[in-house]
């Protein structure tokens, strides 16, 4: 229900009268987000963006080199030039789209270069060249939601490539992959030093952070299903280091109150996860029933943590999520069928007593905060 | 200092792009030019555009089978009449400026003939040229101008008809 047919079915019941209601409704209208306006413009520049590739795909052989390059070098001086001095002018969305149409430029020159000079390789090779010049400018220069889903898409796209593209080697790459496990956690730790005066570009980093972070810890968990071998294992662990450091140092700066993280998150969305993951893939395991519910129950008290956690932040959307992770999960069990009847139904009931446990602990927390005196 | 160091980052990509040019270049300048026919089809690449695959149709002498290792192998290019003749290096220093295939992306696997080797790469060429270069490959008759500059990369120029 919109808030205007809100507010006029109170004053209808009586709670409040019109003048109220048009103090309410000016009062909102002043913080409301042009969620509308900052779609279409987002998919306007994302148009111009893919079209800019597409040009230079065409690769016009007619247009001597030196001329493409130095058109493309002029663009992107242009669109970083017009970025900066809006910035300085205080016109965020003319900031905000030049510095869009500047990172898009940045991967186009790559293009381009690949074109003349005939450059090829892997795709990670173009993705993080193009997170390392473009980058910077997107973090120090990001303001809304625009430049942190692209700053957070970008930092979470080429490492995980490249990590996926090696995972047979060992050496140095054990750390390189650890280093785009850890990404998410960068991202959460970004979050947190963005600073309060640009909400929409640490909310844009700190919800794809958190969201990379319990999706990975939720999938890790199939590798219960699987034997892992003392090798593996070791091997897991060394990739485990970064993000274990990640991990500390973001703990580190939420505890010395940079960036706001609600202290009951602190465990669901840090230490949980990577322990999710660490019992999953640095610890040896046979290929047997009691491993797979014992990889349902670590999956479980996983989001028992985040939904506890989200309860006690106030996060009503991270709680509502948990309570459907643990759904889904209890559901799957029931169409994997695995091992026996007796394994699936004692884990259902297992997972059905959890839900009903989490629905008792939430109302009982709704329940304490009402009794909790204002202030 | 933060509004500087924004305007520091703005430039880093205007920088390593330029840097980037700089380098092609200076490699392009003593590169040597050679003439090797090849043969090929095309698939497209939908970030960078269109691009031919194709085979170096050298003829292969030495232990090609060594190219197919991770890091790959050397070939000293000379010409004998028409032909073009690439002989695996077996030890350094054979010959003045030799193909690095690494670091020319060459793809290297084993051909449909037993023991037999197949060097491909591909080069991106225009929208507008590539029905022509699509026709013009499947008569065969094609020539690789290629550009093999001191690192050792062979770099893909043009095609053009023998």
């Amino acid at each position: 229900m919109s808030l205007e047919r809100r507010l006029s079915h109170w004053v209808e019941a009586g709670l409040i009268d019109e003048a109220a209601m048009a103090r309410i409704l000016a009062y909102e209208q002043r913080d409301r987000r042009p969620v509308l306006l900052w779609a279409l413009a987002g998919l306007g520049l994302l148009a111009v963006w893919l079209g800019m590739l597409l040009l230079i795909a065409a690769n016009w052989d007619r247009i001597a080199d030196w001329l493409k390059l130095g058109v493309h070098l002029l663009l992107l001086a242009a669109a970083g030039l017009v970025a900066w001095w809006a910035r300085g002018q205080e016109r965020p969305w003319l900031a905000e789209g030049a510095l869009f149409l500047f990172a898009g430029l940045a991967v186009g020159g790559i293009a381009l270069q690949a074109q003349v000079y005939q450059l090829t390789g892997p795709t990670w090779h173009l993705l993080l060249l193009w997170l390392a010049i473009a980058g910077p400018a997107l973090w120090l220069g990001g303001a809304t939601r625009l430049t942190g889903l692209l700053l957070a898409a970008l930092a979470l796209a080429g490492p995980a490539l490249m990590a996926i593209d090696h995972w047979d080697r060992g050496g140095f790459w054990l750390l390189a992959q650890g280093a785009a496990m850890a990404v998410p956690v960068l991202l959460l730790l970004l979050s947190l030093l963005a600073g309060p005066d640009r909400p929409g570009f640490r909310l844009a980093l700190r919800q794809v952070g958190v969201f990379a972070i319990l999706l990975g810890a939720s999938l890790v968990h199939l590798a219960w299903a699987d034997a892992l071998p003392p090798r593996l294992a070791l091997e897991n662990l060394v990739r485990l280091s970064p993000p274990l450091l990640a991990v500390a140092a973001t703990l580190w700066l939420a505890r010395n109150g940079v960036g706001g993280l609600p202290r009951p998150l602190w465990v669901a969305l840090l230490v949980a996860p990577l322990l999710a993951v660490a019992l999953a893939i640095a610890i040896p395991h046979p290929d047997r029933i009691l491993s797979r519910i014992l990889g349902i129950a670590v999956y479980g008290g996983l989001w028992a943590l985040v939904a506890r956690g989200a309860v006690q932040a106030g996060q009503n959307g991270l709680f509502a999520v948990a309570v459907a992770a643990i759904a889904v999960r209890i559901f799957l069990i029931y169409v994997e069928l695995f091992g026996s009847l007796a394994a699936t139904g004692g884990g259902l009931v297992g997972g059905g007593l959890l839900l009903l446990g989490l629905g008792w602990g939430w109302q009982r927390l709704v329940a304490h905060r009402r009794r909790m005196p204002a202030g | 200092m933060n509004h500087r160091l924004f305007l520091a980052a703005l430039l880093l990509p205007l920088l390593v792009l330029a840097a980037g040019i700089a380098r092609n270049e200076a490699g392009r300048r003593d590169a040597e030019l050679w003439r090797i026919p090849v043969e090929g089809f095309d698939p497209r690449d939908t970030l960078r555009g269109l691009y031919v695959r194709f085979s170096y149709a050298f003829e292969v002498r030495g232990d090609a089978a060594s190219c197919l290792a991770e890091g790959g192998c050397r070939l000293c290019l000379s010409a004998e009449g028409d032909r073009v003749v690439a002989t695996v290096q077996s030890a350094p220093g054979q010959c003045r400026l030799p193909v690095d295939t690494l670091a020319s992306r060459m793809d290297v696997r084993p051909g449909p003939t037993a023991g037999g080797i197949v060097f491909g790469n591909r080069i991106f060429v225009s929208e507008t040229s590539a029905p022509r270069l699509r026709r013009e490959l499947a008569g065969g008759g094609m020539d690789l101008v290629a550009e093999l500059g001191v690192d050792g990369r062979l770099v893909s120029r043009r095609l053009e008809r023998r």
